[in-house]
């Protein structure tokens, strides 16, 4: 293919005389090979990551204990505005939308999770959770990419794993089946005439200086902290030209059809659920809401964060039942650690324990999973946890993507049931 | 005040010229051999990437000629630049309007007021935004605003929890203040400053009703790190901070809030306050340890040595924490300029469009620039969490590299709001996700054309293809272009075209995007 300078430089350069260069096609034919429509059976997992530390007691609301009252005198929501699980427990108000998933069976609540030793810091604590091992990130790759390079092996398709944002969670990172990551479907690209970028693509790549991506710089060389950066930058950006097609033309024919909440986390499942429904062949998504660290007047705070998640989450799930593709999308949703049982004096609560996860989806088996923590029984004015969250991830890695679940977390779990059959 | 006033433009440079030798500025290349060795054009491309935001060649040449030690030492000392923003960004936002203002006033009144508090506040917190990161570009003293952002990354407030523009700007000054000072003076000062005192609720601290968010982030981010402490620790510590808050714009100590009880922090008892632990935190051996790793990772990047992290360590406890001859010493340290340290770090956004501007010699409206740095993941004065940002590889995605390609063609090539929306739209006609945003906040009306020519910026004479990439790499890029990369820039010319005699310099438009795509290379990310 040959494109002369004109057509480089568009309109703009009408009436200049016509240098020419070649650009290579390498770029297209390698478009052409990868992706490629989603099978029918293709199983997707959504992670939903709450962040900052969500206090679990305001949202599964043990109301039937005494002790809830006694040590929430200023954050507690009355008994009265829950809506009833049993006659213990109940849901924050504002989980209308959670509550009906429920009564359909479809949310399981996976009570009491943590792990031992719990680390009550937001990004250790965070990072023994991606990691899926207490050494948090000295575990080298993310629970998530350890199980995409193994369940993934041999693929060359760049979508498997895609992060909703810019900035990818530890849990992603991978030695071979890395994330792309995007804000929304329409900007992920590079900016201008489709034969510039194809050119601009080309050269920022080097495509016809092969190889791509250099192997091994050279140790000791004289650019040695250079080439080290620039083989891990090449392969970022070839990932990104790869991808960044696919994303968009799936998403192009989306409309939303089920009553999204105006906030972002509506707006990073709505993508999400482009995607799904346009076909894009991801088997995981990863999406963030934050604000969960609510150490002063947590009411108010709470109550928005818990009404948008139910609201977003319900809405999805509409949205995807609407396309026919609920029946393979589950959501997992879930946060670093839970809140103290004592409220703070600030009207808010100190970082905390074990806390509630929620597994959502039609294909999920609902109902209560766990014990919930005893509430007199604390460690440390702490609850203390009932299952870890490694026996979630066991479930979700042999149960739903499809693996073997103690080759990817080191040890053999008892799993939880959280599906249907 | 609506148009914060900017000083006329003062590059370097012109303090340079003072500076050096007249027969070495005369002779740039031939002056590189009088040098000591080991300081030649790559060794103060690196030093002015790292202790500055990049420089253009006449900068990084004048540098070269200066000498390792006189260059490292004009890099510490500035220029005449004003040591605190007050000097020409003036805030008059002061903060939601106390209980005096609204005692009177009805409900619906009250509500107005503080409705337009907000609003104002949010104004003057952009302002002050496109303020710092103009003067990163047009500062005399680079290393200062280069410092500056290393402590607002370290210690984080955020304006979305702080919600007050003037404790944020009040804050930066702080920072700006004792940006090459004593560390163990600016800790006790970020202790009662109130941006942090607000980020991290110490202002809800109080006698037997603690709050340890401020202890937790003492130990964990701003002296020790994980595992230097228990939390234990962390209870009787927040209990010495309690009765530290803030009134307006100041700190204030309530003696009836402070438990002044006995406490037990790190093995040390008595009837401890706030000064007391900062101290007994300082004197722990994890603390230089802590502190040296975070400089070094910043100015060197990655590739760190643990010895070298030791040794940093101890001059950091030897100048009893003063910061200036540890940075000296770190800028003229052989270790600094080694193969793996040098080109090795990935740049922030901050620095990858600042950096992009000083080489372009040019300085856009910041109501862009600091927008753009928040598209690519790094937004002034509203970090992430209070950890801050992560750097290094976590800067570049997938999305964020196509990202900074785009804020670079919007930099060169020029544009106004709608252009911006409507390429990041781009063909697709179908509305965005709902309460999803482009990611790019502008407000409308913002528009950049540049004056500078890209012709401009080259040499009287360039008759080769060859001459033309190699001199638009040497300006734009931070690190030496790869020999694979300059063969495709080169593979952009026809061949008919460059040979000898032949050559001609292309037009404007085919210059601009040639430097977009330098700009948009694997290469451009490092410094």
């Amino acid at each position: 293919m040959q494109l002369t300078r004109r057509e480089f430089l568009g309109k703009t350069a009408a009436g200049m005389s016509a240098y020419c260069f070649a650009a290579s096609p390498v770029a297209g034919a390698m478009r052409e090979e990868i992706g490629g429509a989603a099978k029918e059976d293709d199983r997707v997992l959504v992670l939903l990551e709450l962040m900052g530390g969500n206090d679990g007691l305001s949202t599964i609301v043990p109301y039937g204990h005494d002790a809830y009252g006694q040590n929430r005198s200023r954050t507690r929501i009355e008994a009265k505005d829950l809506l009833k699980l049993n006659h213990a427990l109940g849901f924050h108000p504002a989980m209308t939308g959670l509550k009906e998933l429920y009564d359909q069976s479809n949310l399981a609540i996976v009570q009491g999770v943590g792990y031992p030793n719990p680390d009550r810091s937001h990004f250790k604590s965070m990072d023994i959770w991606h990691a899926a091992d207490m050494r948090g990130r000295d575990a080298g790759y993310g629970w998530i990419g350890r199980l995409a390079d193994v369940a993934f092996q041999g693929s060359q398709d760049p979508n498997l794993v895609v992060h909703i944002g810019t900035k990818v969670p530890f849990s992603l990172t991978a030695a071979v089946h890395r994330p792309i990551a995007f804000n929304t479907p329409e900007s992920y690209r590079w900016v201008g005439a489709k034969r510039e970028v194809e050119a601009l693509e080309a050269a920022a790549l080097c495509e016809k200086e092969a190889p791509i991506v250099p192997e091994s710089p050279t140790a000791g060389g004289p650019n040695e902290g250079r080439d080290r950066a620039l083989s891990r930058l090449r392969k970022t950006l070839l990932e990104a030209q790869r991808s960044s097609r696919e994303v968009r033309d799936a998403a192009s024919r989306y409309v939303p059809r089920a009553p999204y909440p105006a906030t972002p986390l509506s707006g990073s499942l709505a993508t999400v659920s482009a995607l799904i429904t346009g076909g894009l062949s991801t088997r995981i998504y990863s999406v963030q809401t934050a604000g969960f660290d609510t150490h002063v007047n947590q009411k108010a705070t709470h109550d928005r964060l818990i009404a948008d998640l139910s609201a977003s989450v319900s809405a999805f799930f509409k949205d995807l039942d609407h396309y026919k593709v609920s029946d393979r999308v589950v959501v997992v949703a879930y946060s670093e650690f839970g809140r103290r049982l004592a409220e703070n004096g600030s009207f808010g609560t100190d970082h905390g324990v074990a806390g509630p996860l929620f597994v959502m989806g039609r294909p999920v088996s609902g109902g209560f999973h766990s014990k919930h923590p005893s509430m007199t029984k604390l460690d440390n004015g702490d609850l203390v946890h009932t299952i870890d969250f490694r026996q979630v991830y066991a479930s979700l890695i042999d149960d739903w993507i499809g693996g073997n679940h103690p080759s990817i977390l080191g040890q053999e779990w008892k799993k939880p049931r959280l599906f249907q059959n | 005040m609506k148009n914060p006033m900017r000083k006329p433009r003062a590059f370097l440079l012109s303090i340079v010229i003072l500076l050096a030798p007249a027969a070495s500025l005369a002779q740039p290349d031939g002056a590189a051999d009088a040098q000591a060795p080991g300081f030649g054009l790559a060794e103060a491309r690196h030093l002015l990437n790292r202790a500055a935001f990049g420089a253009p060649p006449g900068e990084i040449r004048a540098f070269q000629a200066l000498g390792a030690r006189k260059a490292v030492k004009l890099l510490l000392s500035g220029g005449s630049a004003p040591s605190v923003p007050g000097e020409d960004f003036a805030p008059h936002v002061k903060g939601r309007p106390g209980k005096k203002a609204l005692g009177r006033l009805s409900e619906s009144k009250r509500r107005e007021l503080i409705g337009r508090y907000f609003k104002e506040d949010r104004a003057q917190y952009a302002q002050f935004r496109a303020w710092w990161i103009e003067e990163m570009i047009e500062t005399e003293h680079p290393l200062k605003e280069k410092m500056a952002l290393f402590w607002h990354g370290y210690f984080t407030s955020a304006q979305k929890e702080v919600r007050n523009s003037y404790l944020m700007v009040q804050q930066n000054e702080l920072f700006r203040e004792f940006a090459l000072g004593n560390f163990r003076t600016l800790l006790t000062r970020v202790a009662r400053d109130p941006a942090m005192l607000s980020y991290l609720d110490n202002d809800q601290n109080r006698k037997g009703n603690p709050n340890e968010n401020f202890a937790r982030e003492l130990m964990e981010l701003f002296t020790l790190g994980v595992g230097n402490y228990t939390e234990n620790d962390i209870k009787e510590a927040a209990r010495a901070f309690t009765g530290w808050t803030f009134q307006k714009h100041d700190f204030r100590f309530q003696h009836r809030m402070h438990d002044s009880g006995e406490k037990t922090v790190l093995g040390e008892t008595g009837r401890l306050g706030g000064e007391q632990v900062i101290q007994i935190l300082l004197r722990q051996e994890a603390a230089p340890r802590f502190l040296s790793r975070k400089i070094l990772g910043y100015f060197a990047g990655p590739y760190v040595s643990e010895s070298m992290v030791d040794r940093y360590a101890r001059l950091l406890r030897q100048h009893n924490w003063e910061l200036k001859p540890v940075i000296r010493k770190l800028f003229t340290d052989p270790e600094f300029y080694g193969p793996e340290i040098m080109g090795s770090r990935i740049l922030g956004p901050v620095e990858y469009v600042v950096g992009i501007c000083r080489r372009l010699e040019e300085t856009p409206p910041g109501i862009f620039l600091a927008p753009a740095a928040e598209f690519l993941g790094q937004s002034l004065l509203n970090p992430p969490n209070v950890k801050g940002w992560e750097g290094g590889d976590a800067w570049i995605t997938t999305a964020t590299f196509l990202q900074r390609g785009n804020i670079a063609s919007w930099i060169i090539e020029g544009f106004d709001a709608q252009k911006i929306r409507t390429d990041l739209l781009g063909e697709n006609r179908a509305s965005p996700a709902p309460g999803s945003s482009q990611g790019m906040q502008i407000a409308p009306g913002t528009k950049w054309h540049p004056t500078e020519r890209i012709r401009w910026l080259l040499p009287a004479k360039v008759d080769s293809a060859e001459m033309l990439v190699d001199v638009l790499c040497d300006r734009f890029l931070g690190v030496q272009v790869t020999d694979e990369a300059r063969r495709s820039l080169l593979g952009l010319f026809n061949e008919r075209e460059n040979v000898a005699g032949k050559f001609r310099l292309p037009p404007e438009p085919w210059l601009k995007r040639l430097v977009r795509l330098i700009l948009s290379l694997p290469e451009a990310q490092l410094g």
